[in-house]
């Protein structure tokens, strides 16, 4: 009886042993990709009518069609294990066209020799074209929320710039552009210019404010010695489509609003000098007034630094010289934060503050009267600022 | 000192109870939760969480009077010996097709996460076999298993919530009531159902040893359920917010995919935390399956369930290859609840509640 | 069979059905009783009779047998013969007196030795000789004295080599079943410790004690352990391990349900814990029954020292425990189907060394993992200067070459290594022998479904484990049935010994507490 038992589940288990391991890939049999470029050709752009969302560039009709050109370009960085390990660059760039991304990823199985792996990606570049143009963008959005396979906390960027250049960058210190890219990235946490963006967030936040958002840009510029890139800025956008891009000064102003601030410094002038401090906590509050269908915002702000620097030989051990620094940088910060404010009410025209949300979370009753028509609202509401800046620490000398 | 009777404590009651509930539902709750309830989904959970306390409660009150005679036995004793009987039936036909939903969603799941390129026979067949495998050993053997996975389970929750902390935004939840209440009473409908599970009480009571404290004990086993689930539909909305919640089919894994583990240790989560979820899956199939065979011993006045396990389990494999897409299982699965399910837990208990009040007066020596 | 049944217990069924052995009384002629000894140790001729008459020529004639190298010779000399023979014939010989009250006369005033007994059965006779007694035969009288000379070659205790401590007592069993209840009675003075002797065997006739204490041991168990037993029928246990394996709840399985030990001082806490210690002759080890998977993870030092670095080490064990039974299976489920939880820089490098292996990941895991299988076994076999030279051979030049060589990678070797330390961390050798099959079950579920088939082989695991019973004592206690005070002694935590004021509950000790409650000051 036991014995039978046994024998038993040992032919099963040898039998699906033999029918079975259909998910076996070994994992030098997997290209794995450590970034994806996308990017559309441009006669689809030509042929593109925005305002119907009409593509004229037609493809042909049968579905099974080998030679089925799509508008979508995708690079794919396929990372080298072995190189890796010596440290030299690391990585293949390949190029596919296809329709869209999973048939990019079956066009890339038919270009190389190995399993293409997402679940590694650290990376995902898009192109200007493609966040100006809507159906396209949407359809990556598309993918990127129904695959199982991309790995979600990947970093999304917009390369402002020739995508193809992005290749020819120099990765300094990394074998990989992707690592490189990534490695700028995750110095957000001390840097305050540098937004990062997941794509798990990137839906989110899109899809909670129907459409709009803000992409970290990656700008590639063409130097003596090759390409070189910085990260700093921001896209806007507004129903699924590029709005404009935002300058590096807003940038902190841009987080500090949307709590994604973490520790950074600001340039302060105090006395002909320029004077960093290096902000290392925020804390935001917002109270809501209202009168008579204008709404009143008061954004309180505290800010606790250190003041790195002064002068060579000039007296900062005493509390007047703090207090004053104080504020002349809360002076500074305040003035930095209502111009802002105006931009993003006047040339901007809608609300990437949070302001929405805050009235939508804490002030329901209110919101539920502007919500249909919060753009215009936003464009009136009147928004003040105070702000107040504690420096905690000045370094290790006196003077 | 533990007699050998196979009965169980009304611990172990408690561990079964949260071992039953807790199983693929988990992974879609927050989405159908927000649909209905926008951000107040975590209080529609509390909610319903308490009329499933109640209606616990209504199971525990007949139980506990007719304990020994099982559930087939009360209701034929409630209704007559036909009638009895042909209630038992839409319980056996609800048991089988939850069971067999349960695996096949977990199948899915797997499918999609773990092992897309394996057929879904495959994945179905282990689960299926190990489910006879402990099923056929009796309560207390089950429930020693249950408070062995119990531990593992709550270290896996444990996890999931610390990892998933990180980059939320709790103020998502907010703002509170903020949908009408209209709404939120249809929601109950839909939540309620969340909790399903707890209707293994109609069955369990000839096997307790103290059945007086099972309404005790399975209040604290659905109220760390109702705990569990407030925090992972917490974290969700926390995560992505009511909009993008709404849209997943398996918003937990969309929840744990979009964490890190801090330090890198391991990369990507979701196929091992889905993998590591079978347990808690299986556990919800065996008790189900469990139940099943009791009451068709019941039925055929047998005295061993285990040859039960071994027939019912070709039954679960058959029902759960139907549903040709995600969509039609998603439909199908909403129906079973929204009919046998709502009779089980909650038509049934409360007809045998209403006539054990009746009975009693009739004759007050019994019971 | 049943599983609704209301017993406690399945007792193995025998394996032959008991046939009562038909006795023969001895003879009031010695001549009788010599021809029938004699024909009965025909050519056994390490078997001695000697022949002698006491009290001059007419004297009362005496027969004397024992095994040759089994008994104490000087003692029967110096004890036995001496007296009758010499001492006997200075007295002057008031010879009716004497011819009528012989046999009293000897066994009060002559024979000088401490143990002896009178049988009446001439089986009985042949067993004591076979133990190692001198029978001794008196004319005209129909009992035989049997003197207690039992010596023979043994070995002196000396520290067990299978589970050596830095902490604690140095002696060790011996083949001995006297010497060894010594070792324990040492440990327990006390009126209620009881050792139950039994014998087994058709043909070994070998001596079984069963040792507790009468007022903390389960009874029933007691009751099951002799019961089974008793319905043991085999012609010889050579080792305790025959034992074991008869009267086991479970044959096919590979965890043991029975402890096995070396340590005196293991069997006599076991005894104080409510457990019931077998002693089986010719065997240093001994058996304690029941055992949980908890009990096989604890090791006797553990209770020695201090309690948080005993914590410490005992979390070493579980951790220990689980790698060694999931790592390979777990490495090939991440390399071959779930690449994407492995860290990318760690991903990337062991892309790095398997490219170029040949094999796939599950190949590469059987062979490294039936390598050190290998070696374990080599080394176990071969003298020990030897042994630990084969293990570096294996470990260091098979592994380097292996590598080198492209058949597996690095990782893989680092895997099966670690693998093999922590299945050595584990202080039970039968149980990690039990682990290392499990370890082979699971690297084939992973290598057909991922990490999901070590899920379902871990779940498999389980239910068999959970199946376990130790004599009614579920294997997996106090983890299930949980049993919240027993886990201040469990695979977790050991807490100070001021806080462990009762016996563990799983075992069901007929008294729970094992301190006052006078020390409980903390």
């Amino acid at each position: 009886m036991k014995v039978k038992k046994i024998i038993i589940l040992i032919i099963i288990i040898i039998s699906m042993f033999f029918a079975g391991c259909y998910d076996r890939i070994e994992i030098e049999q997997r290209a794995i990709v450590g970034a994806i470029a996308l990017d559309i050709v441009e006669e689809y752009e030509e042929t593109y009518n925005a305002d119907l969302n009409i593509v004229k560039y037609v493809n042909t009709q049968s579905s099974m069609n080998e030679n089925k050109k799509g508008p979508l370009i995708s690079f794919f960085g396929l990372l080298n294990p072995v190189k890796i390990q010596t440290g030299e660059k690391a990585f293949t760039v390949v190029k596919v066209e296809s329709a869209n991304l999973p048939d990019s990823l079956e066009k890339l199985s038919q270009r190389i020799s190995r399993n293409p792996f997402l679940a590694q990606t650290r990376m995902l570049y898009l192109s200007e074209r493609i966040i100006k143009n809507e159906k396209v963008f949407k359809e990556t959005l598309d993918r990127l929320d129904k695959s199982p396979k991309i790995n979600e906390t990947a970093n999304v960027v917009v390369i402002k710039g020739n995508i193809n250049n992005l290749a020819k960058v120099d990765p300094k210190l990394e074998s990989t552009i992707a690592a490189y890219i990534s490695g700028i990235l995750e110095n957000s946490k001390t840097a305050s210019d540098i937004y990062v963006l997941p794509i798990y967030k990137l839906l989110a936040i899109i899809r909670n404010n129907d459409g709009a958002c803000a992409v970290p840009v990656l700008e590639i510029k063409p130097t003596s010695e090759g390409e070189d890139l910085v990260i700093n800025k921001l896209v806007l956008i507004k129903d699924y489509k590029f709005l404009t891009y935002l300058d590096t000064k807003y940038v902190k102003f841009f987080k500090i609003m949307n709590n994604d601030f973490k520790k950074g410094r600001v340039l302060v002038n105090y006395e002909n000098n320029i004077i960093p401090y290096y902000i290392y906590s925020v804390n935001k509050k917002i109270y809501l007034d209202e009168d008579e269908k204008n709404l009143k915002y008061k954004v309180k702000i505290e800010l606790e630094g250190d003041v790195e620097e002064l002068e060579f030989e000039k007296e900062v051990f005493d509390e007047k010289v703090i207090k004053k620094m104080s504020k002349t940088i809360e002076e500074s910060i305040k003035q930095e934060f209502e111009e802002s404010t105006k931009y993003f009410q006047d040339t901007i025209g809608y609300d990437y503050l949070g302001f929405n949300d805050y009235t939508h979370k804490y002030h329901n009753k209110i919101y539920q009267k502007y919500k249909d028509n919060w753009d215009e609202t936003f464009k009136k509401v009147q928004i003040e600022y105070d702000v107040k800046v504690y420096i905690r620490r000045i370094g290790i000398s006196k003077r | 000192m533990t007699p050998n009777d196979d009965k169980i404590s009304s611990y172990q009651l408690g561990v079964i109870i949260f071992n039953t509930i807790l199983g693929i539902g988990i992974l879609f709750l927050p989405t159908s939760l927000t649909k209905v309830a926008e951000n107040d989904g975590w209080i529609l959970l509390i909610i319903s969480g308490i009329i499933s306390i109640f209606f616990a409660y209504l199971m525990c009150y007949v139980g506990k009077k007719y304990s020994k005679y099982g559930l087939v036995g009360t209701l034929r004793i409630l209704f007559g010996n036909i009638t009895g009987t042909l209630l038992t039936l839409p319980l056996v036909i609800y048991f089988i097709y939850f069971s067999a939903i349960e695996v096949r969603l977990f199948a899915e799941t797997a499918k999609l996460y773990l092992l897309p390129l394996t057929p879904l026979e495959f994945i179905i067949i282990p689960i299926i076999l190990l489910t006879v495998a402990l099923a056929r050993n009796g309560i207390e053997t089950i429930a020693r298993f249950f408070e062995i996975t119990m531990i593992f389970v709550s270290i896996l929750i444990f996890v999931l919530i610390i990892v998933t902390i990180p980059n939320s935004d709790y103020s998502n939840i907010r703002p509170f009531l903020g949908t009408p209440l209209v709404k939120l009473i249809k929601g109950i409908n839909a939540s309620v159902f969340s909790y399903a599970g707890f209707e293994i009480l109609l069955v369990i009571f000839p096997f307790l040893r103290t059945p007086n404290k099972a309404f005790k004990s399975s209040t604290i086993g659905l109220f760390l359920i109702i705990m569990c689930y407030v925090i992972v539909e917490i974290q969700c909305l926390a995560k992505f917010g009511v909009k993008e919640t709404q849209t997943f089919i398996y918003p937990t894994i969309s929840l744990i995919r979009a964490s890190q583990v801090p330090g890198g240790v391991i990369e990507r989560l979701e196929g091992l935390l889905l993998a590591l979820w079978v347990t808690s899956v299986y556990t919800t199939i065996v008790s189900f399956c469990f139940s099943i065979s009791v009451i068709c011993a019941d039925l055929f006045n047998q005295k061993k369930q285990k040859h039960f396990v071994s027939l019912i389990i070709p039954i679960i494999y058959i029902f759960s290859l139907f549903g040709d897409s995600v969509v039609e299982l998603f439909d199908l699965s909403n129906l079973i609840s929204n009919t046998l399910g709502l009779y089980t837990m909650g038509i049934l208990p409360l007809l045998m509640f209403i006539f054990s009040r009746f009975k009693r007066d009739v004759n007050k020596g019994e019971g | 069979m049943a599983f609704f049944n209301n017993k406690r217990f399945k007792s193995p069924k025998p394996l032959v059905d008991y046939k009562p052995e038909t006795k023969t009384d001895i003879s009031e002629k010695i001549d009788d009783n010599i021809i029938k000894i004699k024909e009965t140790f025909k050519d056994s001729d390490d078997v001695v009779f000697r022949e002698f008459v006491v009290g001059g020529e007419n004297g009362r004639r005496m027969f004397l047998s024992y095994i040759d190298g089994m008994s104490d010779k000087a003692l029967l000399d110096d004890f036995v013969l001496m007296p009758l023979m010499l001492t006997s014939r200075e007295v002057k010989p008031d010879y009716e007196e004497i011819k009528n009250n012989l046999v009293n006369i000897t066994k009060n005033s002559t024979l000088a030795v401490t143990d002896f007994k009178e049988v009446e059965k001439l089986e009985e006779v042949y067993l004591s000789i076979l133990s190692g007694e001198a029978a001794l035969f008196i004319d005209e009288y129909n009992k035989a004295i049997i003197v207690a000379t039992r010596l023979w070659p043994a070995r002196n205790t000396s520290e067990p080599s299978a589970e050596t401590v830095i902490r604690g007592p140095r002696d060790g069993f011996v083949e001995t079943l006297r010497f060894n209840t010594a070792l324990i009675r040492r440990r327990i003075r006390d009126t209620k410790f009881k050792v139950k002797q039994l014998q087994v065997g058709q043909r070994s006739k070998t001596d079984v004690a069963i040792m507790y204490i009468d007022d903390i041991a389960d009874k029933r168990i007691v009751e099951e352990v002799e019961k089974r037993i008793k319905k043991i029928d085999i012609d010889a246990i050579i080792d305790s391990g025959y034992i074991q394996q008869l009267i086991e709840d479970r044959q096919f399985t590979p965890f043991p349900q029975i402890q096995t030990t070396e340590r005196p001082d293991v069997v006599a806490g076991a005894i104080y814990e409510g457990r019931i210690g077998i002693i089986v002759d010719n065997s240093p080890f001994a058996l304690i029954i029941p055992v949980t998977l908890n009990a096989f993870l604890q090791s006797s030092e553990d209770y020695y020292s201090r309690s948080s670095i005993t914590t410490f080490v005992r979390f070493l064990r579980l951790l220990s425990g689980a790698i060694a039974i999931i790592a390979p299976a777990t490495y090939i489920g991440l390399i071959s189907f779930n690449p994407g939880v492995i860290p990318t820089k760690l991903l990337l490098s062991i892309a790095a060394t398997r490219e170029g292996v040949p094999f796939p990941a599950y190949v590469e895991a059987f062979v490294m993992e039936f390598t050190i299988e290998f070696l374990r076994e080599a080394g176990v076999r071969l003298p020990r200067p030897i042994g630990s030279t084969i293990g570096i051979v294996g470990g260091l030049v098979i592994g380097q070459a292996a590598v080198q060589a492209g058949i597996v990678s690095p990782i893989m070797v680092i895997v099966v290594a670690v693998t093999a330390i922590a299945s050595f961390a584990i202080p039970n050798y039968e149980l990690a022998a039990g682990f290392r099959l499990i370890r082979f079950l699971l690297m084939i579920l992973a290598s057909i479904y991922g990490l999901y088939g070590v899920m379902l082989g871990i779940i498999a695991t389980l239910i068999h484990l959970i199946n376990l019973k130790s004599f009614g004592t579920p294997f997996m206690a106090p983890l299930a049935p949980f049993e919240i005070s027993d886990i201040k002694d469990s695979v977790f935590v050991r807490t100070s010994w001021k806080y462990m004021k009762n016996r563990p509950k799983h075992y069901d000790p007929q008294d729970e507490i094992r301190q006052g409650s006078d020390n409980n000051d903390a």
